[in-house]
């Protein structure tokens, strides 16, 4: 192999190390400092001026003594004071009462709608691989879902859930007004939008298998539980475990379905982790609460990301 | 009757269990396409039809949904009055202005990683994906002061910016895979001749250009479909798809029929590009773990 000389290296090398660097890593120390702060916008008068009047035409206005008309313009000035509060945010995080309700409503979502969907796929995948009529064409139906985008499927669903007159409202089921079924409803967007996603992974993965192996195994056994059993997935165990891994890191950050379908409501009962802290950050402007609230679930989808890949690592070799 | 007619017999419950997994199909797939289906059709409705009432427990009232007379006064509506044009370029550029950069920057990146073994490239590695995989909003608030003070909030080069972000180091790890699998003698025998390593670089990506193309597709959609970011750095003067659509919301006398339309617009092409890469959705998705 020729050597690479350490200036063309570089070249190839840091133009996109150096990007990710700067938008990552260099956030990141902000957040953590933002997070040990008391951080404060407010509006402040900086001056007074006055100024002359204009009318439409861009000509100053007169007073009837001939002097041009003024007003007085009040300019004021978005300042943000950092107070350093150690671990305030952090320990009013764990007393929050919205932040565990945030996270029981992420973790019930994940768990219920990321199960549902793995476990949906895995059927729907062992169904399709087998000789049906214009499998194609199925499965490019099949998996339409997965580019729609999050916003307007919020709202799509927000129409088909809608209690009076609703295409679901025969149903009588509440299905945005009770909370329960408020939840439900967001994982069931979920659980529409995403099964799509671990089905295409699984078929491909089922379709990976080699023949030869399958048939040898059916020498030995009939039953197809069996060969489901000892054959089949063990050899799709990693690729179940990876599906397993993007999902909880996708469904984790749960945003857009909350914003749209139910905007947290009603009351706090769909308000997700993620949406929560955005609140908090981008509507209450408490920017150092909300950066203590987002490293938190950062370490914890750090800390799941790092678990998975121990035992991940050959599959992306 | 040939033999493998005899061969071939299902008991009764065999065929009781096909028939219930074709059913199940079915119906999965009904499942799949009718919100999409919902969603072209309450497009052309209009307000006093979109919300027709069926009686609690009434069945007959599905049907009452597909009585009405088409309109197309919503698409009307919004690329004549309400600047949709304008926001679907917004989303374009910057869809596939971060697609650019991501896979150009990427590429090289990928290409030298592909190519050069150094202490420390596994961690670089998953420091890479992580980043990938991180919540976005860890990094919002940061984001969103710098790119305050840098005067690009509200502008397309800050959105371009921000989801090159998310979507470059997915370019580094999916493209390094498509340069794992180009052997090394072509560049090899390039070099021998007299080549330098970009003219050699540069020989290799017609071999690897389906991949990057199909990538570039993902990064568009993924960028495309992106709310978080759009909304806070977007907002403004670099309104995308998908802000537009969420402030078509308003608290009286909501148009259905136009964020319907607003979502058929944003949904479609994406969904006709999904399927143009399909043979490597897999791949793309799984950031290459899973092969097709």
């Amino acid at each position: 192999m020729i050597r690479w000389t350490s200036r063309v290296k570089f070249l190839f090398l840091l133009p996109a190390v150096l990007w990710v660097l700067t938008f990552t890593i260099f956030p990141l120390g902000y957040s953590i400092y933002l997070s040990f702060h008391n951080v404060e916008r407010q509006v402040v008068v900086s001056g007074r001026e006055q100024v002359p009047v204009l009318d439409a035409a861009g000509n100053p206005v007169l007073r009837p003594d001939g002097k041009p008309r003024t007003r007085t313009e009040v300019q004021r000035e978005l300042q943000t004071t950092f107070t350093w509060n150690q671990f305030a945010n952090y320990a009013r995080a764990f007393r929050d009462e919205q932040v565990w309700n945030a996270v029981r409503v992420t973790g019930t979502f994940v768990l219920v709608g990321v199960t549902t969907q793995i476990l949906l796929g895995l059927a729907l995948a062992w169904l399709f691989n087998r000789n049906i009529v214009a499998r194609g064409f199925l499965r490019s139906i099949m998996i339409l879902p997965i580019f729609a985008t999050p916003i307007a499927i919020g709202y799509l669903f927000f129409t088909i859930f809608y209690e009076v007159g609703g295409p679901l409202s025969w149903t009588g089921v509440p299905w945005l007004s009770n909370p329960n079924w408020a939840l439900t409803s967001v994982i069931i967007v979920d659980i529409w939008q995403w099964t799509p996603f671990c089905f295409l992974v699984f078929l491909a993965a089922l379709q990976g298998i080699p023949d030869e192996m399958l048939e040898s195994a059916r020498l030995d056994t009939s039953s197809e539980w069996d060969l489901w059993r000892y054959v089949i997935l063990p050899m799709l165990l990693p690729v179940i475990a990876i599906v397993l891994l993007l999902r909880l890191a996708e469904a984790l950050k749960l945003f857009d379905i909350v914003a749209t379908l139910t905007k947290g409501g009603p009351g706090i009962a769909t308000q997700s982790y993620t949406y929560y802290a955005f609140n908090v950050g981008f509507k209450l402007n408490d920017f150092g609460y909300a950066s203590a609230m987002a490293f938190l679930l950062l370490i914890v989808v750090m800390v799941i990301v790092t678990l998975f890949f121990r035992r991940l690592r050959q599959s992306y070799e | 009757m040939a033999s493998r007619d005899v061969v071939a017999y299902r008991s009764p419950l065999t065929t009781a269990l096909h028939v219930a997994a074709g059913l199940f199909v079915a119906v999965y797939l009904a499942w799949t396409i009718l919100p999409i289906f919902i969603m072209f059709v309450s497009s052309f409705k209009d307000l006093l039809e979109a919300f027709k009432l069926p009686a609690v427990g009434d069945w007959g009232g599905v049907l009452v949904f597909f009585d009405f007379t088409p309109t197309a006064k919503h698409y009307f509506n919004l690329f004549g009055q309400l600047n949709f044009a304008t926001y679907f370029r917004n989303s374009l550029a910057a869809a596939l202005g971060s697609a650019v950069v991501s896979v150009v920057l990427g590429s090289m990146c990928a290409y030298a990683l592909s190519r050069i073994d150094f202490r420390g490239k596994k961690d670089l590695f998953f420091w890479i994906i992580s980043t990938r995989m991180a919540p976005v909003v860890a990094v919002m608030v940061p984001l969103y002061a710098i790119f305050r003070n840098l005067e690009l909030v509200g502008t397309l080069p800050g959105l371009i910016l921000a989801y090159t972000t998310f979507n470059l180091p997915f370019a580094i790890w999916i493209l390094k895979g498509f340069f794992d699998n180009v052997p090394y003698a072509i560049e090899e025998a390039q070099m021998c001749d007299g080549a330098t390593r970009l003219q050699a670089f540069r020989s290799i990506l017609p071999l690897v250009a389906p991949g990057i193309g199909a990538f570039l597709v993902l990064c568009v959609l993924f960028a495309w479909n992106d709310f978080l970011f759009a909304s806070i750095i977007g907002s403004g003067g670099a309104k995308t798809l998908p802000v537009a659509t969420r402030e078509l919301v308003q608290p009286q006398n909501i148009q259905w029929g136009s964020i319907m339309a607003a979502g058929v617009v944003t949904t479609l092409p994406m969904m006709l590009l999904g399927l143009l890469i399909r043979r490597y959705l897999v791949t793309g998705l799984t950031m290459g773990a899973v092969r097709e």
